[in-house]
């Protein structure tokens, strides 16, 4: 029943889409997105409350969720995997539907931004009508999970006994539950500034579409950010490695749009102020959108191996006759407006507050292209030579690290620069006591971690950017000047602390971690790092679910348990779960290798400046949620 | 460039803090272990596409066993590279030697050709 309902409403939901773009005035717009909005929430809330009592007669839900799966797990069951991952996916897209309609309310009859939008929101509806409906009724039931189901409504269905469950690794922890939403919400966000460009060319109403673009941007920015720290989180949470970046392809993708993106909150500036950059800004949009669509097809489609790529179904060439026509679009509207991008203005001088813009841009877009092209070339270079290559971390570490350092240089050049020009005398009178205290730091640093090259760099460079724009606003407050009075200004700065902070923590985390392997058993005492464990007895904990076998191991008053997760679902080895204590420089990451009669071997990491990278992170987006809110409130 | 006293004795501090931290740099440089290096360069070829050092399986553990023991032994690079490319391929090593000059010039160039045009056409008044 359910399943028939659901198909259908996903039928009504093209329907309306081509109703949407075929709107003849603004009544019609807004009853038509409405009623899509309500639509796609309806199936969402549908699909949640099937997975909520187990409706094994959909295929998606018996093959990707079981009885015994706990009830949060349940719920994330629905982006667990491809088919139900785009119904997320859509939800997302309607939200920005929506916040386009209240936000930037249009009095035109027709109004292509929407309908453009309203096109992109239909070709994602395409693929879940005619592909992989995950509505789909079971026809065929296996001894576990669904082996055929059928896109059609009104169905004989075969309700599967048993439900396959989701993957282990995705019921491990309840970040699952927040990360993909939130990353989601980031990456399809990048879809609203395309359909705006493109539409406003369309209605030919082409004063904001730049700044429009950007308040979109930005909100999509944030998502992006908290999405991709918090799948770091997870990383470091679940997968026992210690570590919260790999270079994984699907995390590469995820950084692709955030590093165009953040590239496109600087150039908008100058096309607002000065009116610069206005074609790169055009084609910097387009990247933004078809880098999502990209990452979507890398990932998704089964071509490259990685933890999170689960699928490999026809959703490949969809995806990339869906870039097709967006870039051939994008291509055509921009050359069919030759002479709108003839009337820019050019940068000017290089030093200048918008040059650093431009050549942040610059460099922004080469880290994006250097991670696109390490995360792309196995595909081809496979496709080529029939065989296969692997891209380690060395590549993106030894290419985008230096990278990241002349940004950093660049933010420094950044707090003080008037718009005419960098002096650098000037620069340097201002700049050498801030100078002279990171040098001080970071020597003094050097007598207590392990210093190289890079980590000497990164100091110096990181804290003279601290310092820097502490003394900025030190002396901002002894001025009375108010800090909301230059909100663009000052969550720029707040964001670049943060990112001075994490950059310090990620160099910490990589030189200065170090771990060692220990096979013990119960009672034994471990001297590592100074402090002394006691590794307790072996217990197990039964669920429905799964059975978890942990450690406990005491430091002083402390208890931390690792544990491994035996998942009834998977024949996989078993999960293994770390257990942490957290410090404030430093945390003691402790994993369970192997479990054995007498012996256990168990992994003791000490890893450095994670909460100082958490910080970081934080400090960065919550810059430009205080500068967000101001955008909405302002109107 | 005219500087003042106060500026020099800046620049003076600047200068032996620089030095201080070269020194320090040189004094307690830390390389990679080999079997780090290793850990972290070979993929395990039963996961999904995670290096040894990354992967939780007992394979992974075997595979970091055995190149403990390679080490041991007194095996170069090249005779431990050679035991696990004639086994499980090319790929199971990250960044292929042979492959390292394509792979690194690729993007270093064009990312210098796109910058260089880039800058070209936003900065220079036509």
């Amino acid at each position: 029943m359910i399943s028939s309902i659901g198909i259908i409403s996903t039928w009504i939901s093209i329907v309306i889409c081509l109703l949407l773009i075929r709107h003849k005035n603004p009544y019609e717009r807004e009853l038509y997105s409405r009623l899509l909005i309500f639509n796609s929430i309806f199936q969402f809330l549908l699909l949640e409350i099937a997975l909520l009592i187990d409706d094994f007669s959909i295929g998606y839900i018996a093959n990707h969720s079981a009885t015994s799966t706990p009830t949060i797990y349940k719920l994330a069951s629905l982006w667990g995997a491809l088919d139900g991952s785009i119904l997320l996916w859509i939800l997302c897209l309607v939200s920005y539907l929506f916040y386009h309609l209240k936000r930037f309310r249009s009095d035109l009859n027709e109004d292509y931004e929407n309908k453009v939008f309203a096109f992109i929101i239909l070709f994602f509806y395409g693929f879940v009508v005619f592909q992989s409906n995950p509505f789909a009724g079971c026809i065929e039931s296996g001894t576990i999970g669904c082996l055929n189901s059928t896109l059609l409504p009104f169905q004989d269905l075969d309700r599967a006994s048993i439900g396959r469950g989701p993957n282990p690794l995705l019921q491990n922890h309840p970040l699952m539950a927040i990360h993909p939403p939130l990353l989601y919400m980031g990456y399809v966000g990048l879809a609203l500034p395309f359909a705006i460009t493109l539409g406003s060319f369309i209605n030919k109403s082409k004063e904001d579409w730049v700044s429009k673009s950007r308040s979109v941007a930005r909100v999509a920015w944030v998502f992006l950010t908290i999405g991709i720290s918090l799948g770091a989180a997870w990383s470091y949470e679940v997968l026992g490695w210690g570590g919260y970046w790999a270079w994984d392809p699907v995390e590469n993708v995820s950084f692709i749009p955030w590093l165009l993106c953040t590239g496109f909150l600087h150039s908008s500036i100058v096309q607002r102020k000065i009116n610069s950059l206005v074609n790169w800004n055009y084609v910097l949009i387009g990247l933004m959108f078809s880098s999502t669509i990209y990452g979507t097809f890398i990932t998704r489609s089964g071509v490259l191996i990685s933890v999170h790529s689960f699928s490999n179904g026809p959703i490949g060439q969809y995806l990339l006759f869906g870039l097709f026509i967006s870039l051939i679009s994008l291509i055509f509207v921009g050359w069919k407006n030759e002479n709108y991008f003839k009337n820019s203005n050019k940068v000017g001088s290089l030093s200048g507050k918008f040059g650093l813009f431009t050549l942040n841009n610059v460099l922004l877009s080469v880290a994006a292209f250097i991670i696109f092209i390490g995360t792309s070339y196995p595909i081809y270079f496979e496709v080529i030579n029939e065989k296969q290559i692997s891209i380690g971390r060395s590549f993106y570490d030894e290419l985008v690290s230096p990278i990241f350092l002349l940004l950093i240089f660049l933010m420094i050049l950044g707090v003080n620069t008037k718009i005419k020009g960098t002096n650098f005398k000037v620069f340097f009178e201002q700049e050498n006591i801030n100078l002279i205290i990171s040098l001080l730091i970071s020597f003094m640093m050097s007598f207590l971690i392990i210093f190289n090259p890079s980590v000497a760099t990164t100091f110096v460079i990181s804290i003279w950017l601290i310092s820097s724009i502490t003394y900025k606003v030190i002396k901002s407050i002894k001025n009375n000047i108010k800090f909301s009075s230059d909100k663009t200004y000052w969550s720029g700065q707040i964001a670049h602390l943060g990112i001075a902070i994490l950059s310090i923590g990620i160099v910490l985390n990589m030189t200065q971690s170090f771990s060692s392997e220990y096979r013990v058993n119960t009672g034994e005492v471990i001297s590592f790092e100074n402090d002394n464990y006691i590794i307790g007895s072996v217990y197990s904990l039964e669920f429905e679910e799964k059975t978890v076998i942990a450690i406990n191991i005491d430091k002083g008053n402390k208890t931390i348990s690792p544990k491994i997760n035996l998942f009834k679902n998977s024949f996989q080895q078993g999960i293994s779960t770390p257990g942490i204590d957290r410090g404030l420089f430093s945390d003691t990451y402790i994993t369970i290798k192997s479990i054995e009669d007498q012996e256990y071997k168990l992994i003791f990491k000490k890893n450095m400046g994670i909460q100082i990278i958490w910080l970081g992170l934080l400090i960065t987006a919550l810059s430009q949620i205080w500068k967000a809110r101001y955008v909405f409130n302002k109107k | 460039m005219y500087l003042t006293k106060n500026s020099y004795i800046k620049l003076l501090v600047i200068t032996i803090l620089v030095f201080g931290i070269t020194y320090q740099v040189n004094l307690n440089s830390d390389d990679l272990t080999r079997l780090e290096y290793w850990t972290n360069n070979l993929r395990c070829p039963v996961c999904q596409g995670e290096v040894i050092s990354e992967s939780p399986s007992s394979f992974a553990d075997d595979m970091e066993l055995l190149i403990e023991e390679q080490i041991k032994s007194n095996w170069t690079d090249a005779e431990i590279s050679e035991y696990w490319t004639e086994r499980y391929g090319d790929e199971i090593i990250m960044n292929p030697q042979r492959n390292n000059k394509v792979l690194y010039l690729i993007p270093i160039s064009l990312s210098i050709l796109f910058s260089y045009i880039f800058l070209r056409k936003t900065l220079i008044q036509t």
